[in-house]
């Protein structure tokens, strides 16, 4: 898998989540880049960002270990970690 | 020593004849309802396809994207409502009236919407695994007094009363003791409830509780205090008011409402769902309140009815005001808003303390609509079908929950 279809499926992972765990029916939805900062710019607490993990571990087909996944921050980190996880596994 | 005195200084709603205090006011005192289908799910499966929901309600226009999506419908109703008050006061952030400031709001099912969608989540799948780690936050009742903490920095007691239909005017009355009492100056407090889900659609539909309409006309579905009366309808929404003391707002140039003058609260210990027939619980609650006020029965101008329009409630509300007034209650207009916008569970006392504030305000009282056929068990002055002006010193709010829990709010006329 490619930097690029790593990042592009955990965006959507990422988008999914954030319109199910909404019960709003609002529709607009957050840009997200390598550059985005999770908690900052999306407003993700601890408590999503542990839903996020899960989400991850079933779409990537990987196992993290959470506590250090939930330490990066940046959509570009959490792309390096779950590249260097996909070839540990 | 003298007592403090308590004052309304700003006020929100969500209701579903109307959204904002304006637009609520317009709609109340024009007899407007805010009943139709259900559209927030596929109802076609129960009985009961009717409800009062909350129209063209975008969370995300009231508050930050990721606050919309963590929390239930109940919360952000709540999340929206502090704020309109807020506004309304000239609040502002980081003043020390508002930091400082208790919120008490009532809530009788909390994050129902949410809590139905992780049950479904794990029965669909029997896995464990499919319920979110962020579902508590979301569910817990106190989430909406939280989180209208959080979203203004309000950092004094903060706390969600639980009582059924009558969690708002307890949580009012609390906030206005806390208030007297010099405890705090100001408070946020009010009523949040999001009903329309279909659980608690079921739920209702199978104590028989809820009404149906006469003929097509869906909106007549509720008709407190008719002879043909035959239920309550479903309804969602919410209100917030600021409580303050009157020289605290006085000092400020603040606009004031109208005045709380007292409150009653007590349990019929009477049955879990049925209202006591003889009304004396809630006699009792309404005496109470003017005791509290130091009023004489005679000094009462106006009731906001608990008025549900099912037969028992109507029937028991109008013994307690006969039994409590005598000769006098026959002078005395009654009304029902949930007429217009049905009951609203939790919400519905602080929306009928909104009402109230408007009705002394603006010297109008909220028609009871729908009421055409005389019961001649209910023998008040409901006024029927059209608002009417009058002037109003005293006014007082009637709420009646399930478990016989009962509140009972005083309002004045600010002199």
């Amino acid at each position: 898998m490619s930097e690029k279809e790593a990042f592009l499926k955990l965006v959507e992972t990422i988008e999914k989540f954030l319109q199910l765990s909404r019960v709003t029916g609002a529709e607009k939805k957050q840009e997200i880049t390598m550059d985005t900062d999770i908690y900052e710019d999306l407003g993700i607490d601890s408590l999503e960002a542990m839903d996020i993990v899960g989400e991850i571990e079933n779409v990537f087909g990987i196992t993290v270990e959470a506590q250090e996944m939930l330490t990066k921050k940046k959509i570009s980190d959490i792309v390096t970690y779950i590249m260097q996880s996909n070839s540990s596994n | 020593m003298k007592k403090r005195r308590v004052v309304v200084t700003g006020m929100g709603v969500l209701a579903s004849n109307g959204n904002g205090i304006a637009a609520f006011k317009e709609a109340i005192f024009s007899g407007v309802s805010g009943i139709g289908p259900i559209t927030r799910f596929d109802a076609s499966n129960l009985d009961v396809k009717i409800a009062a929901e909350v129209k063209g309600f975008d969370p995300v226009e009231h508050m930050p994207v990721a606050v919309a999506r963590k929390t239930d419908r109940f919360a952000q109703f709540g999340v929206t409502t502090a704020r309109m008050a807020i506004d309304d006061a000239g609040l502002s952030e980081n003043d020390s009236a508002l930091t400082k400031a208790a919120v008490i709001i009532g809530s009788g099912l909390g994050g129902m919407n949410f809590h139905e969608e992780a049950m479904f989540a794990l029965i669909e799948t029997s896995n464990p695994k499919k319920v979110p780690a962020s579902s508590v936050p979301r569910i817990t009742p106190n989430a909406v007094s939280a989180y209208i903490a959080l979203q203004n920095k309000i950092k004094g007691p903060n706390q969600v009363i639980s009582t059924a239909c009558s969690s708002s005017g307890q949580a009012i009355g609390e906030a206005f003791r806390k208030v007297r009492s010099g405890e705090i100056d100001t408070a946020v407090t009010g009523g949040v409830e999001a009903t329309i889900s279909i659980v608690n659609m079921a739920m209702y539909q199978a104590m028989m509780v809820l009404g149906s309409p006469l003929g097509e006309d869906l909106k007549t579905a509720s008709r407190p205090f008719d002879k043909t009366r035959n239920g309550f309808v479903m309804g969602e929404g919410a209100a917030c008011l600021i409580l303050e003391e009157l020289e605290h707002a006085r000092n400020r140039g603040a606009k004031i409402y109208a005045e709380v003058v007292g409150f009653g609260s007590t349990c019929g210990a009477y049955h879990m769902v049925a209202p006591n027939p003889s009304g004396e619980d809630a006699a009792e609650t309404m005496r109470l309140a003017l005791h509290d006020a130091g009023l004489n029965q005679d000094s009462v101008d106006y009731i906001s009815a608990h008025g549900t329009s099912t037969k028992l409630n109507d029937l028991a509300e109008t013994q307690a005001i006969k039994s409590l007034f005598g000769q006098y209650a026959k002078d005395i207009p009654v009304s029902s808003i949930k007429s217009m916008i049905g009951h609203t569970i939790g919400a519905s006392g602080a929306i009928q303390a909104v009402a109230c504030c408007l009705a002394i305000d603006s010297s109008c009282i909220p028609p009871t609509i729908n009421l055409n056929s005389v019961d001649e068990e209910c023998d008040l002055d409901y006024v029927p079908n059209q608002s009417r002006e009058k002037e109003l010193s005293v006014v007082l709010s009637n709420s009646f929950g399930f478990g016989s829990n009962n509140a009972v709010l005083a309002f004045a006329k600010i002199r």
